[in-house]
């Protein structure tokens, strides 16, 4: 099988403001793709038009279906959470389990029954009388016992506390994750899933500014903290962007020789967030 | 549409002004039954009087069919809110995109909803008013068997409950068929408003009407909606017919003869150009509706 999202010239736009402006990316079985960006910066219409709650324009194709026209066949194989606090208020969460039941083929009831066990919530409650931690573990149950191609989070476990997220993530990996898998995940908390990633996708202002794996990301791009006395020499070697931290100098080079790098201070890989940082920043100096 | 079983479920669950509704309707005939403020019971006897010999049956099924009228009107409120809230709430409270991820067609969902309001509703209705009729009936013979001998015989006429049913379900079939394109209108409404749904319903046909009358000083268009309102009843039932069978509770002289099949004209009805009309822009409304569900995914 090919790529499992294959976009080609995406582009969407409402009113003046183009959301997505000609995207183009990829994301094969599996992967655990991250995607990145600032509020605004078209993560979400990205989400939206991939799992066919939105029109676009330009060629989207998600497990070769076209997930505008064929949401429904789609869904089969696809599932999400999109933000928190979705599930409607009145539903039970018994109701909650008979009904994906129902309309997933794919849908197993004894994981999902085995996920809420682990858990406290009740099930003759109605959405409204759970918290907001308890509502995400429940709408997390049900997803994650989808036998799905393509699980798409947004925002996953924005209410939960620290605690679940950290199980949240374990069980992610352990219990759903594997190499036939695809996970699309967007999220500000980047730290908690940094070391889940296989590939990054950073997105600004509707266009993909990095679009790499992790191990490219480890190859080609050092996070340089120089040292006082080799600041002009560095900069010889044309960071992309730097910045002062604690009063030292922190410089960002790609593809740059790694060697002459670490003579001139102390060099490393950088974090996705500061990467992220750097390569907006950088692209706006 | 093999989720369509569950799909039905989904909006029992989610609207308890399905079971609330028919059981205040209940509550309420029941408790005039008891305090003696049905009357139907003291319309009956008037059936023991000789004039009347030979049309018992008649005007028996018009009362039992009149019986069934509180649960027509509260019908009405309904599905109209239901509907109008159908493809709107799920949008309000976001929970949409919930049941966007799952496996189950835009088209599905809003004809799931749209059989909800136009068959099963109206089912649950026909049996709550058969019901109710029942437990209303029981009261007033008990309570007349101590005053008026017969009225056991008179009240509890098996062709009259049967024919009074058959009535209902007819009504109850043309003017769900004849009002169809009401329907799909509130879900067009329903699917397109990002707030302020019943003003969207209402407005555009309204201001229609009031342009037409003061750019052309005519009203074509108002005389269009006042006969979708009304116009199935001219169409399916006779009119000499009504008047003959059932017009009659209160003991004035009006000749009665014939039986319930004569009052109802189901080709009259079905052959009738506004039916066909209504049910294309029915259609057309209900294609409406599904693109702007698939469309949109907020409010």
């Amino acid at each position: 099988m090919g790529a499992v999202i294959e976009a080609r010239g995406l582009s969407k736009s409402f009113g003046s403001f183009r959301a997505l402006d000609n995207v183009t990316f990829s994301a094969g079985a599996g992967r655990i793709v991250g995607l990145i960006g600032p509020n605004g910066a078209g993560k979400t219409t990205a989400l939206r038009a991939i799992l066919g709650l939105t029109n676009y324009e330009g060629e989207l194709k998600v497990l070769d279906l076209d997930p505008y026209t064929q949401r429904d066949r789609l869904m089969q194989e696809v599932c999400f959470i999109a933000d928190v606090a979705v599930l409607p208020g009145w539903l039970r969460v018994q109701q909650a389990v008979e009904f994906v039941r129902g309309v997933h083929p794919r849908f197993r009831p004894e994981l999902a029954e085995q996920l809420l066990g682990r858990t406290n919530i009740r099930r003759t409650s109605r959405v409204r009388e759970l918290s907001k931690g308890m509502i995400t573990q429940l709408h997390l149950a049900l997803v994650m016992a989808i036998d799905a191609k393509l699980l798409v989070l947004d925002e996953p476990t924005i209410g939960l506390d620290i605690l679940y997220r950290k199980q949240f993530y374990e069980s992610l990996l352990s219990d759903y994750f594997d190499n036939e898998r695809t996970i699309l995940i967007t999220t500000h908390q980047v730290e908690e899933v940094e070391n889940l990633l296989t590939d990054v996708l950073f997105i600004d202002r509707g266009r993909i500014v990095l679009d790499s794996t992790m191990e490219q990301v480890a190859e080609s791009y050092v996070q340089l903290t120089v040292n006082p006395d080799h600041v002009a020499a560095a900069r010889e070697l044309k960071p992309f962007y730097e910045r002062e931290v604690f009063g030292r100098t922190v410089m960002f080079f790609h593809n740059a020789a790694a060697d002459a790098l670490r003579k001139l201070g102390d060099a490393r890989t950088p974090s996705v967030a500061d990467l992220f940082v750097a390569k907006i920043k950088g692209a706006a100096a | 549409m093999s989720h369509l079983p569950l799909l039905v479920r989904r909006e029992f669950w989610e609207h308890r002004s399905f079971f609330i509704t028919p059981a205040i309707v209940a509550a309420i005939m029941i408790f005039a039954a008891l305090i003696n403020h049905l009357e139907f019971g003291r319309a009956s006897i008037h059936l023991l009087e000789p004039e009347y010999a030979g049309k018992h049956y008649s005007i028996m099924t018009g009362i039992l069919a009149g019986l069934a009228l509180p649960y027509m009107i509260a019908m009405g409120f309904l599905i109209v809110f239901y509907l109008l809230d159908s493809l709107y709430a799920d949008r309000k409270d976001r929970s949409v995109l919930f049941w966007k991820s799952l496996p189950v067609s835009d088209t599905e969902t809003v004809l799931s909803k749209l059989i909800v309001a136009g068959v099963v509703l109206p089912a649950v209705i026909l049996v709550a008013a058969f019901v109710t009729s029942i437990i209303c009936a029981l009261i007033e013979s008990v309570r007349l068997s101590g005053m008026i001998e017969n009225v056991w015989r008179v009240i509890w006429l098996p062709p009259a409950w049967f024919s009074a049913q058959i009535l209902l379900l007819y009504c109850f079939v043309v003017m769900i068929l004849w009002y169809l394109p009401i329907l799909a209108w509130l879900m067009l409404a329903s699917a397109w408003a990002r707030r302020a749904v019943i003003l969207w319903a209402i407005l555009p046909p309204l201001m229609l009407v009031l342009l037409e009358d003061f750019a052309f000083n005519t009203n074509y268009v108002a005389n269009m909606l006042r006969d979708r309102f009304l116009g199935w009843f001219e169409l399916a039932i006779r009119h000499d017919g009504i008047s003959e069978h059932f017009m009659m509770i209160d003991g004035e002289r009006i000749p009665m003869t014939g039986r319930i099949g004569d009052a109802l004209d189901p080709g009259s009805f079905f052959s009738s150009p506004g039916l066909w009309i209504g049910l294309v822009v029915a259609a057309v409304f209900l294609w409406g509706a599904i693109l702007l569900r698939r469309r949109r995914s907020e409010t």
